[in-house]
């Protein structure tokens, strides 16, 4: 028996007998993917998001490397850090992370890029307003932990880039 | 002494004047070195000091960069040298200190500021709280930061900086709690489960502080004339002053004085009874 799992597009499959690993190793030590953090290993900071898509699942879901088997993946997507920008291109959040001066070590920066990536993709602009983003905003970083630059210039940069998308999706209203 | 207690002595003593190596402390009374003369308690002192309208406070304000500014204040009618550059005295009952103004005074050495002041960010900080009254959880609603950062090279760092002290600090005094010993982090096995630090829903997200919402503010004192070109370092300069304006906020909403580190949620309960 194997795992089947995609990781930034590319297919791989385990054996079985690396079902109890954690994605988080797999990721650093079988495919030099470091840019996923290992923080506090057992899932508080969320240093380690990563975005999973299930079999079948339009949308995906935040997990935390560091406490998910590899067993638990089986035909599942999974986006790293390294899967966000498009042939070298960065997304228009992580500019923004950059040009807002978000951080300063960077090491909670890929948990909080994923984390807001997604509730980017997620945004509905026809049921969504600037005045629902805050409670977005919350329930996707809000339980990330940042040491060394606070959190508003994340939460400027994150609010920002979800306004300019709701008002270009509404036609600039 | 010299302001209040020696010339409320003088009168207590019958004397014109007492010289600082007149007199002394010990075991709470006031002792003259000429056994003959009574020992004062400082019930007695204070009751001559409020019957005469003498000097019942002091203010004063002291300078220090490598060394202490010292002034020069005529106190009782003698030239005084002090380790102050500023000096004011309430009298009786009155709330509004009067000057009593400085004759000369010996700045700290030119060449101090090379190596102390240089790199000194100053930073006040305003707190506003909430304690909920059923879950004894405080909320840290709204941080007015003033700081002195000198000339701003990257003013967005700057404020990432400032906000990430703040942060810390709200972690630091509400929540960091470690017990010393083989009970606390020297078990081996402690980790955030256990010691909690602030989250990004833990702050104020807000740059500007608005009615009804949570914020973080930051105000640039404008570099002074002849500040230079270097700037200063922060580092955790904005953190110093948030625990006692946590401690200050609490105070004024529940009436109950914090004086250790963390004020955890027990405290709380067991304040509020």
């Amino acid at each position: 028996m194997t795992i089947s799992f995609t990781i930034n597009g590319a297919s791989y499959a385990v054996d079985d007998d690396q079902a109890e690993d954690r994605l988080i190793d797999y990721l650093h030590v079988d495919k030099g993917l470091t840019g996923t953090k290992l923080c506090c290993g057992i899932g508080v900071c969320r240093a380690c998001t990563v975005a999973m898509k299930r079999p079948g699942s339009p949308v995906e879901t935040p997990i935390i490397a560091c406490s998910t088997a590899l067993g638990t993946l089986n035909n599942c997507d999974i986006r790293t850090v390294e899967g966000v920008a498009e042939n070298g291109q960065l997304t228009a959040l992580q500019e923004k992370f950059l040009t807002e001066f978000s951080f300063q070590c960077g090491y909670c920066t890929p948990g909080f890029v994923m984390a807001a990536t997604m509730m980017l993709d997620g945004l509905d602009p026809t049921t969504t307003t600037v005045d629902d983003l805050p409670d977005l905003i919350n329930n996707a970083v809000g339980d990330h932990i940042c040491r060394c630059t606070g959190y508003v210039r994340y939460y400027n940069a994150i609010y920002q880039v979800a306004s300019d998308a709701l008002s270009a999706a509404q036609g600039g209203q | 002494m010299r302001i209040a207690v020696l010339p409320a002595a003088a009168i207590l003593w019958g004397m014109a004047v007492v010289h600082p190596d007149q007199a002394y402390w010990q075991d709470g009374l006031l002792h003259s070195t000429n056994p003959v003369k009574p020992l004062l308690h400082m019930s007695e002192l204070a009751k001559v000091l409020y019957k005469n309208n003498m000097p019942t406070g002091v203010l004063g304000h002291a300078f220090f960069q490598g060394d202490w500014a010292k002034g020069t204040f005529t106190i009782n009618g003698e030239a005084t040298e002090l380790e102050l550059d500023g000096l004011a005295v309430f009298t009786g009952t009155s709330e509004t200190p009067e000057p009593i103004w400085r004759t000369s005074v010996v700045q700290p050495p030119a060449g101090a500021d090379r190596w102390s002041r240089s790199t000194w960010a100053p930073c006040v900080n305003v707190v506003s709280v909430s304690v909920d009254p059923t879950t004894y959880d405080v909320r840290v609603e709204n941080v007015l930061s003033v700081l002195n950062a000198g000339r701003l090279h990257v003013p967005e760092l700057v404020s990432g900086q400032s906000q990430g002290g703040v942060a810390m600090a709200i972690g630091y005094t509400l929540m960091e709690d470690a017990k010393p010993g083989p009970e606390g982090p020297a078990d081996g096995k402690w980790n955030l489960d256990q010691y909690h630090v602030p989250r990004f829903s833990d702050v104020p997200l807000g740059d500007q502080i608005t009615a009804g919402a949570r914020a973080q503010e930051l105000i640039h004192v404008q570099p002074l004339l002849g500040e230079k070109a270097a700037g200063r370092g922060i580092a955790e300069a904005v953190m110093c002053s948030i625990p006692p304006a946590i401690a200050n906020a609490l105070y004024d909403a529940i009436g109950v004085r914090f004086r250790s580190l963390p004020i955890t949620r027990d405290d709380i309960k067991k304040a509020l009874g």
